[in-house]
């Protein structure tokens, strides 16, 4: 980065913003930002759970506030009240940007250019791509989970987090036998909290669908006479969010409004329902399935066996192991899947991820893939190569300068 | 290895199910009536250096690991008493002697009688002790089997409350409750270990149906013998089966109790290595003698095994045959161990923990330190006399003495990573698989750092870096190894059975945690020499530490970036996600953040010598949040190494750091003021 300039008077605008965004004080302003919404976001974890955290202080643009109170109690300091400080403070996703004009800016475009900053700037290429790579994966990367019974076959995965309504003619099913689904993304209609309601419309039903009422975890309760959001006689009971967003149970109030006779059905749409709510709409059937995003993957995966092997003596896991057959097109190969050896093919991953257990200790057991697409799966790894080959690069040039300014002796200021 | 697993959970259910009978019940083992009307076993034997020996040289498995016995019995007196000794009164002659682990489980073993009254469990909170009906004796103070005893039914019923409750969320005097009534019921059933032999059927002898009793030989019921007859009988007598109506088969529970040494499936005692080759899992006597009351199969291998078990305790009061049987015993275990190809590093971690390297290694460097110290105030005296700069001060005796300093200096770092190889060998892993072992890896790679600083310089300076480093950090190590209690090599969970990346990320990201502690000692040194008034702003010696520790700053950037990164690349590996924002990560990230902050501010010219010291004092804080703050928060996935009583630790280095950042802050003030106005003085050096 240069430090020869203009006197202010002379620099026109665009070049005193240039200035500034590529200076060292405003990289050390974001550097600074970021580590503290870093401790915060770490401190948050603890009461709000890694998702809610990640969401309000990496995720997004802006912080809107500070829950002190759980920070302080985070850090075991007996504080037993609520304490919100509405100080907004920017969030990692924008500190990221700046930083990346930052370095563009100031790292590759004013340094100065030269055998000298040779290792700095490859370490900032290194970093850069990084921070691209965090962006393709925020934008690009399809993440889930596929968990199989032994002997049982399957092609699609499932999201973590994401929540979709899935609306399917299921009678009379389609007749080239294919599933096809008509997708509501959970964005649509997850604010419709405290009796908000939205309609949704497609030319492709024969009737209206109306989500009410959307709550994040809750469970069905038999309803009583006051209750006025009751559908069939039940109603959707709050509870309290879960720390781990994937063990929430969200679900919602529908309505269907039929569009020829403007009949109106209602019904209980809930993530751990038995089977999707179905209705019928003139001579159809539909089913609403409140449920995670899927996605279908280019090949079947049929689970052969799973291993689960202990440290002797004890019940600590020492490695999972699952024999499965994968099956493209009718062509079957088998794979092992274990822990640190995933499987990759057509651009996607599966990785061990876990096991459960149904009713106790001698009940079946399933195996759980956690599968991956991420169109920059590699490139942290040839950053990080990039990185250490700048840094050393910048050590040693950084060190040969040194030994050179003292003559090639290093003495101690006693004998100076 | 299938129905393996399913038979160790099975035994894992029943011997909870056993301990919860016991537990309410709330009657302590029956160590006392046959033993007590015994011939009491010599103190002698039990003090034998040869039979010490042959019992601290059995292998057995504990833990997911084979591991000599001494390094069980070592641990558990740690996490009962905080020591790896325990000091044994004459009552006759008032007169002490201090028991080793082995010598202590002998003594508990044959003489329970006298192991009842040792000086054996930590309660450090006397509320705990006021809440189950005790006398709160000094803070501390240690109590006895027989101090506890008279609580003993409030402590299982406390414990039994309170192990409901989620364990960060416990107050801390039931966290306590529940440590101390576990390892309560642990020494109760090593004080009962020979019950098996002394009484199997406790005093229900007499109520033993005449098959089985009439298996005695020679006046005394031998279980090897008899089980076969109990399975047999339970087989024709099934309503028999059943521990609450049955005395006498209650009393056998209580003597597997007692022979398993353990209410943890993980520690039971297992000194069997199995014949089947296929099978992993060693077993024990208590395992033996469960599987015959509970109706399973037991082999005439693991009767035979039993038996010669049994000999051993029945020779007791012949010392010469006691050792014989010890020997043929630990004999047969390593030949059997040794043809499957186990057990081999028994005798290298009996040794390792004999010469215990890194208290010997702080040791090295608390004698560096004095020839240090004596070296510095040597040169002083000169500087005074002559009045001259500390730094210009020549003094033949002062150069002689830090000379010397390199000699424990460098034995220090030896014995270290001498201690650190054998690890690696024992385990066959790199060499940081826990907290304790980055505690000692850091520790030690500080003090290397430290020394090629003092290569370069010359000064005193870095070799005082390194022995402070080298003292803090081995101390903390012995006192978290002693806090913990829990063997500090340990099996590994399944995703971090990696050599590779163990070797790779975690060793670099912890070179990068030793590196940047290492900057922030160099700039604790200068605000130490600044306050002592050695060092002015801006002089050479501050300009020498100041490069020292920005160097260790760029250095520790390189480790902490590449550390971080292949972190990422390892999760990504293993689970798909290159980052999670997971506690651990975060905090390696803002090391490396801290680390940009420094370079980058300095670069602008933000900061200069005060501010860059100022900077990696925060450094330092960051690191110790990084390295053990987020493993007290008790999220993420790296939420492995929650310690009791860390967080008054970490407020304290935080406040001392804190205070020291203040003092800095302070002086950078004056500095300006001085160079502002050089006329006026200042009661602080002025900037050069």
């Amino acid at each position: 980065m240069s430090q020869t300039s203009p006197t202010s008077s002379t620099v026109s605008l665009p070049a005193k913003a240039f200035r500034l965004v590529s200076s060292f004080g405003f990289a050390t302003i974001i550097l600074s930002f970021l580590l503290l919404i870093t401790l915060l976001g770490t401190l948050e974890q603890v009461e709000h759970g890694l998702f809610a955290s990640q969401k309000k202080y990496f995720d997004g643009l802006i912080v809107p506030n500070i829950d002190l109170a759980c920070c302080l109690r985070a850090m075991h300091v007996d504080y037993k009240g609520a304490w919100s400080l509405p100080l907004p403070l920017p969030g990692a996703a924008l500190l990221m940007v700046l930083l990346f004009f930052n370095m563009v800016c100031g790292g590759l475009i004013r340094i100065r250019k030269g055998i000298r900053n040779i290792g700095v700037i490859i370490s900032h290429i290194s970093i850069l791509w990084m921070l691209v790579a965090g962006f393709v994966s925020f934008e690009w990367k399809k993440d889930g989970n596929m968990a199989l019974y032994e002997g049982q076959t399957s092609d699609e995965f499932q999201s973590y987090h994401d929540s979709v309504l899935e609306i399917e003619r299921i009678d009379p099913a389609p007749k080239d036998g294919k599933r096809k689904a008509l997708v509501i993304d959970g964005s649509e209609y997850q604010d419709l909290i405290d009796g908000k309601a939205r309609t949704f419309t497609s030319n492709d039903l024969p009737f209206d669908l109306m989500v009410i009422n959307y709550e994040v975890n809750c469970e069905p309760k038999r309803a009583t006479p006051e209750q006025k959001w009751a559908a069939d006689g039940y109603v959707l009971q709050r509870l309290e969010k879960r720390q781990e967003a994937e063990m929430n149970l969200d679900g919602a109030y529908i309505k269907i409004v039929d569009k020829k006779s403007k009949q109106e059905q209602t019904g209980l749409a809930w993530r751990a329902a038995a089977a999707p709510l179905s209705f019928k709409v003139g001579d159809e059937t539909y089913a609403i399935d409140l449920t995670r995003r899927r996605w279908k993957l280019p090949f079947a995966l049929r689970l052969e066996k799973f291993e689960r092997e202990v440290h002797p003596g004890t019940d600590r896991a020492r490695k999972f192991t699952s024999r499965a057959t994968k099956i493209t097109n009718g062509h079957e190969e088998k794979k092992i899947i274990t822990m640190n050896a995933p499987v990759r093919d057509a651009g996607y991953i599966l990785f061990q991820a876990s096991f459960s257990q149904d009713r106790g200790a001698n009940g079946p057991m399933r195996s759980v893939f956690a599968v991956v697409s991420n169109p920059s799966d590699k490139w942290p790894e040839y950053a990080c190569y990039m990185a250490i080959v700048g840094l050393l690069l910048h050590l040693i040039i950084r060190a040969s300068m040194f030994s050179r300014r003292q003559g090639g002796k290093l003495t101690p200021p006693s004998a100076a | 290895m299938k129905t393996h697993q399913l038979q160790l959970r099975s035994l894992a259910k029943k011997l909870l199910a056993s301990a919860c009978l016991m537990l309410g019940l709330a009657l302590p083992l029956s160590t006392t009536m046959a033993e007590e009307a015994e011939k009491p076993v010599s103190l002698d034997l039990i003090r034998d250096k040869e039979v010490v020996e042959l019992f601290r040289s059995l292998p057995v498995l504990d833990a997911g690991r084979i591991k000599p016995l001494d390094t069980v019995m070592r641990f558990r007196l740690l996490r009962f008493r905080g020591w790896q000794s325990v000091p044994l009164t004459d009552k006759a002659t008032g007169k002490k002697e201090t028991l080793n682990a082995m010598e202590w489980m002998l003594l508990s073993w044959l003489r329970p009688d006298l192991a009842k009254d040792l000086p054996l469990f930590v309660v450090d909170n006397t509320d705990a002790l006021i809440e189950v009906g005790l006398d709160p004796a000094n803070k501390r103070d240690k109590y006895s089997y027989n101090d506890i005893l008279p609580a003993r039914e409030k402590l299982m019923v406390k414990m039994r409350e309170y192990s409901k409750i989620e364990s960060k969320e416990r107050k801390p005097e039931q966290r306590i409750l529940v440590i101390v009534a576990s390892n309560f019921l642990d020494f109760e059933m090593m004080l009962g270990h020979f019950d098996f032999v002394r009484a199997p059927f406790g005093d229900q002898a007499k109520s033993l149906p005449p098959e089985i009793a009439g298996t005695t030989e020679g006046g005394v019921l031998r279980l090897s013998k008899a089980l076969p007859k109990v399975m047999e009988y339970f087989k024709a007598h099934p309503e028999a089966a059943a521990p609450m109506a049955n005395p006498w088969l209650m009393s056998m529970y209580r003597a597997a109790l007692g022979a398993h040494m353990s209410g943890n499936n993980d520690t039971v005692f297992r000194p069997f290595p199995p014949t089947q080759k296929e099978q992993e899992a060693w077993f024990g006597p208590g395992e033996i003698i469960q599987k015959g009351i509970e109706g399973g199969e037991v082999s005439a291998d693991e009767l035979g095994r039993l038996a010669s078990y049994e000999e051993i305790y029945l020779a007791r009061n012949d010392a010469a045959a006691f050792k014989a049987k010890v020997k043929a015993f630990r004999d047969e275990v390593v030949k059997a161990a040794a043809a499957r190809g186990e057990a081999k590093s028994v005798p290298l971690e009996i040794s390792y923990h004999k010469r215990d390297y890194f208290f010997n290694a702080t040791m090295f460097f608390v004698c560096a330190f004095f020839i240090l110290f004596a070296s510095l105030a040597a040169t002083a005296a000169v500087s005074v006399r002559e009045d001259v700069s500390f730094f210009t001060a020549k003094s033949r005796i002062g150069g002689w003495l830090r000379a010397l300093t390199w000699l424990p200096m460098l034995a220090g770092a030896g014995m270290a990573v001498a201690g650190i190889v054998i690890r690696c060998v024992i385990m066959q892993r790199p060499p940081i698989t826990n907290l304790y072992e980055t505690i000692i890896f850091i520790a030690t790679l500080g003090v290397i750092t430290a020394l090629i600083a003092e290569m370069v310089t010359k000064m005193g300076l870095a070799m005082l870096a390194g022995c402070i480093g080298g003292i803090a950090g081995l101390t903390m190590s012995i006192l978290f190894m002693n806090n913990d209690g829990v063997d500090t090599m340990q099996q590994l969970e399944a995703v971090l059975i990696t050599n590779f990346w163990l070797a790779t990320h975690v060793t670099i990201i912890n070179t990068g945690y030793a590196i940047c502690m290492m900057a922030a000692i160099f700039s604790w040194i200068y605000f130490g020499l600044r306050l002592i008034r050695v060092v002015k702003a801006g002089d050479k010696v501050a300009k020498m530490i100041t490069s020292i520790a920005y160097a260790l700053v760029v250095v520790g950037l390189l480790f902490s970036l590449v550390g971080t990164v292949l972190g990422g690349i390892w999760a990504n590996y293993s689970w798909g996600r290159f980052w999670g924002w997971d506690p651990k990560e975060n905090g390696a990230l803002m090391i490396v953040l801290m680390n940009l902050i420094i370079l980058h501010a300095r670069l602008g010219g933000y900061i200069r010598e005060v501010g860059t010291h100022v900077s990696n004092v925060f450094l330092g804080m960051i690191v110790i949040f990084s390295w053990f703050g987020v493993n007290q928060l008790g999220v993420g996935l790296h939420a492995y190494g929650a310690t009791e009583g860390m967080w008054r630790w970490l407020y304290m280095f935080w406040g001392s750091q804190f205070a020291l950042m203040i003092y800095g802050m302070i002086l950078s003030k004056l500095d300006k003021q001085g160079k502002a106005a050089p006329a006026a003085g200042s009661a602080l050096p002025q900037a050069g």
